[in-house]
């Protein structure tokens, strides 16, 4: 798993100059700093280069995910801001810089590679950073939040996307079993066949035999066994005199069918408008109840911001009255949930209209399809076919008629008003029509072969379209069966693997929690998927308080004890689910901990989270150094994070490193930032020897002793070497130094003094000598002159190994 | 209950490369649901078309 070996930053939020952290074979590290130090800025550098966004300075002024205000304010124009992280695969090295193209911000990584882009990729659904303002986020989420959450972390939002494409398509495959009414128009075909031969057939072999029954007069010697036979039937007995008399007849007879299933259209016309017309009635008598639909928008804001304690008063937050927050919350869940029913019954008034508006569809269609029948294109019956016109104009209106009720632009009649279609007409027409047919029939009634011939054709055409209608049928619930399957396979592999994730991340939590708040009356924390109608619908987190199994956290727990559990579950995640990073980032986040819990959160992290890269800022001092001593050989990098006016943040370099880099300047004579190095270089000598001496300094309160200047330092270890006699005290390095800090002073503010590399040189020879003077130079010692060694026999004070050593008289 | 905790890419990827074994489940819309996600085109109107186009094909006699 992936860790950083070095990072380095330039020009982002604080931090103006490179700066760098080297992290040597992966280290954790530990960072203090004041506030406003620029601990943050490098959290928000890391947060940028792997999610491409600062969600906390992201806000509707700043907008660009937060981005520009990432850039340091200080920074030229041309020059690029920039992190650069070094990963333990050294493929994934990249520099990820922010600058100007035509005057926008824009961004770029220097490794283009497809393992780099997986690998950012990839790490976008992990949880690498925590800051104090986001402890309490998981925690105050809704129920549907805490899912929709988790569904994140885990990469459920597709999973769930794909249930709900499963889902819709079961039901439209229900509804077009339904609206194409296939078992009817089967009835339909069915009918035809009993009345043509006087018997019913379900199946080939019944077919067959009743086909070698209807022609048995015929006296041929076909045998009717399959329908290339009949074929042959057909053809052996068809004459050419008959051809058009049969085609009109087998037009009749299809326009007869086809008008007597309009009949079952409008009658489902009726059923479903009567049915839009209850739900209408309904949410009419309740209009106003329905127009607070619009308000679920708003409530819901409301209690996110109430759950979220972004408002804590004991107040109403819009009207502002006097109002008990648990129980406004309360009551904000209760509207909202009965507005969600209110929005079910809306979306049910919805759904039944579009029914109604597909079968009044449908029977223009079919309509249209009558009207180019051939029994229709002659002459006696083109009064039957202007009142079929009549009647499809009708079906048009009553279909625009509903486009107005459905886009409320008309007002909702009732079934009565609504359903004009004049029924009983296509009930005469299909009388004239039967009368026409029995007339042809009877004209014919000797001729037994067109009488043979004609029924065949009709009970051909009828068990052929039986057939084809069943095999649609079969398919259609075929595919049903199949659909459901999958969706209810689907469905229970993403509850198995939800309950799955959520007792792998409960167990974590309730130890982590555990560990950190012991012999306290909390246990068994878990996270609960919740059920709505087999459906997923939220997340509860509940635990055992004094023996009760209770729910939500923030109605039973202290602020700082959410705190715990929101670290807890942020920890829970990173173990359970990062699996390509193996470090995390902590800003700030143990502010609200009393004591005990930040002791025990140190050794949670340092006995559960060894194998881990931490990066743990704080700006806390008392818990910094406590951890800094527990860390000692533990792989740890301990740092500082500084900031001054001239350099902005930057994280202080050991002493050795600055040493390094002093001279690296000098070697390759560069002036730049070389001064005021020297000059923190002398600073923090001075604090060394000073503290070993024992050298005593004005009283400053707190931080404000890391402060001290070079020129007191200088004068108080001096007055300290004469007050005791030390044969140093008059060495002609003080007085040089004190004329050099000028220099270092000069270049590390705003100046026209310019210095050159010589002057530089110097004073570092200066800065150099005065650590030689209490450096030890033996290599088995390399230990500073101290009163630690302080010899009262001998009146002197020496290095380690006594090689070094002054008078001391006291 | 499952041992392993997978991500949801795991669960669709497991899901659609057992989809053809469900018992019960046309082999066709099974092909077609792998295919369609493939291709980045899985939504209920392409799934509802492609099965209204395997019925076609089935009535047609193309089975």
């Amino acid at each position: 798993m992936v860790k950083i070996e070095n990072l380095e930053i330039k020009g982002l939020r604080g931090i103006k100059k490179s700066s760098g952290i080297p992290l040597d074979e992966s280290k954790s590290i530990l960072i203090y700093g004041d506030n406003g130090s620029g601990k943050s800025s490098i959290t928000d550098a890391l947060e940028w280069f792997y999610y491409d966004r600062v969600d906390h300075l992201s806000s509707e002024e700043i907008g660009r995910k937060g981005i520009d205000a990432l850039r340091n304010i200080f920074l030229d124009n041309d020059k690029d801001a920039y992190i650069d992280l070094k990963f333990s695969n050294s493929k994934l090295d990249s520099r990820k810089k922010l600058f100007y193209k035509h005057s926008k911000l824009s961004s770029e990584y220097s490794n283009t590679t497809n393992e780099f882009n997986d690998y950012i990729r990839d790490t976008l659904n992990e949880n690498l950073i925590l800051r104090y303002k986001d402890l309490l986020k998981f925690i105050l989420f809704s129920k549907k939040e805490k899912l929709e959450e988790i569904s994140q972390i885990i990469g459920f939002t597709e999973v769930t996307k794909i249930k709900g494409i499963f889902k819709k398509t079961v039901n439209s495959l229900r509804k077009d079993i339904k609206i194409k009414n296939l078992d009817g128009l089967i009835s339909n075909k069915q009918a035809i066949i009993l009345e043509q031969i006087g018997q019913n057939v379900n199946n080939d072999e019944q077919y067959f035999k009743a086909i070698a029954e209807l022609i048995k007069p015929l006296k041929l010697s076909i045998e009717v066994k399959d329908d290339k036979s009949i074929e042959e039937i057909l053809e052996f007995i068809k004459r050419p005199q008959d051809e058009e008399v049969m085609r009109l007849k087998i037009s009749y007879e299809k326009t007869i069918e086809k008008l007597s299933g309009l009949e079952k259209f409008v009658g489902d016309i009726i059923f479903n408008y009567k049915n839009y017309h209850q739900k209408y009635q309904k949410i009419s008598e309740n209009i106003n109840k329905f127009k607070k639909i619009k308000l679920e928008t708003l409530l819901s804001e409301g209690l996110s911001i109430l759950e979220k304690k972004f408002f804590e008063d004991e107040k109403c937050p819009l009207c502002l009255q006097a109002k008990n927050r648990e129980e406004l919350i309360s009551e904000l869940r209760e509207r909202i949930n009965e507005l969600k029913d209110v929005k079910k019954e809306k979306q049910g008034l919805k759904e039944s209209g579009e029914t109604t508006h597909k079968i009044i569809e449908n029977i223009i269609s079919e309509v249209e399809t009558i009207l180019l029948e051939k029994c229709l294109s002659i002459e006696e019956n083109s009064e039957i076919k202007n009142e079929l016109e009549r009647f499809k104009k009708e079906t048009l209106d009553l279909l625009n008629e509903f486009k107005g009720i459905l886009g409320e632009k008309r007002e909702v009649k009732t079934p009565e008003e609504f359903v004009c279609l004049n029924i009983t007409e296509i009930q005469k027409i299909i009388d004239m029509l039967k009368e026409k047919v029995k007339k042809m029939s009877i004209a014919r009634k000797d001729d037994l072969k067109f009488s043979i011939n004609s029924k065949l054709l009709l009970v051909k055409q009828a068990y052929t379209e039986v057939k084809s209608l069943k095999k649609e049928m079969a398919h259609l619930k075929q595919q049903l069966r199949s659909m459901e399957l999958i969706y209810n396979e689907f469905a229970k592999k993403q509850k198995d693997n939800l309950a799955s994730f959520l007792t792998a991340i409960s167990k974590d939590i309730n130890d982590f929690y555990l560990h950190m708040n012991r012999s306290e009356e909390v246990d068994e924390i878990e996270l609960i998927p919740l059920d709505k109608d087999d459906e997923l619908v939220g997340i509860t987190i509940q635990f055992k308080f004094h023996g009760e199994i209770v729910s939500p956290p923030d109605k039973y727990l202290s602020e700082s004890h959410l705190n715990c559990l929101g670290i807890c579950l942020f920890l829970s995640s990173v173990k359970t689910y990062n699996t390509i990073n193996k470090f995390f980032i902590l800003d700030d986040v143990i502010s609200s901990f009393d004591k005990n819990h930040r002791l025990r959160f140190t050794n949670l992290l340092i006995e559960k989270f060894s194998d881990y890269q931490i990066f743990l800022f704080t700006h806390e001092r008392d818990w910094f150094e406590y951890v800094a001593n527990t860390v000692k050989g533990r792989n740890w990098v301990v740092n500082k994070m500084i900031w001054d006016y001239e350099n902005g943040a930057e994280v202080e370099p050991s002493l050795f490193a600055l040493k390094n880099r002093i001279e690296n300047k000098i070697r390759n004579s560069d002036p730049s930032e070389l001064g005021n190095m020297i000059r923190k270089y002398l600073e923090r000598l001075l604090k060394e020897i000073c503290f070993n001496l024992e050298v005593k300094l004005k009283f400053l309160y707190n931080d404000q002793n890391e402060n001290r200047m070079i020129g007191e330092l200088l004068s108080e270890l001096k007055g300290k070497l004469r007050k005791r006699n030390c044969e140093v005290k008059d060495h002609e390095v003080f007085s040089r130094l004190e004329a050099s800090t000028f220099i270092g002073n000069k270049t590390s503010h705003d100046s026209s003094f310019s210095e050159s590399i010589s002057d530089l040189k110097v004073f570092y020879d200066d800065v150099l000598k005065l650590e030689k003077l209490f450096l030890c130079s033996e290599d088995n010692c390399g230990k500073n002159v101290s009163k630690k060694y302080y010899d009262p026999v001998e009146k002197v004070i020496r290095c380690k190994c006594g090689n070094l050593r002054y008078n001391w008289e006291e | 209950m499952i041992d392993k905790i997978k991500s949801g890419q795991e669960i669709i990827g497991e899901f659609l490369n057992e989809i053809g074994n469900i018992e019960g489940v046309d082999k066709d819309i099974a092909n077609t649901i792998v295919k369609l996600y493939r291709e980045g085109k899985l939504s209920k109107t392409h799934l509802t078309n492609e099965l209204a186009s395997i019925r076609e094909d089935e009535l047609n006699g193309k089975d």
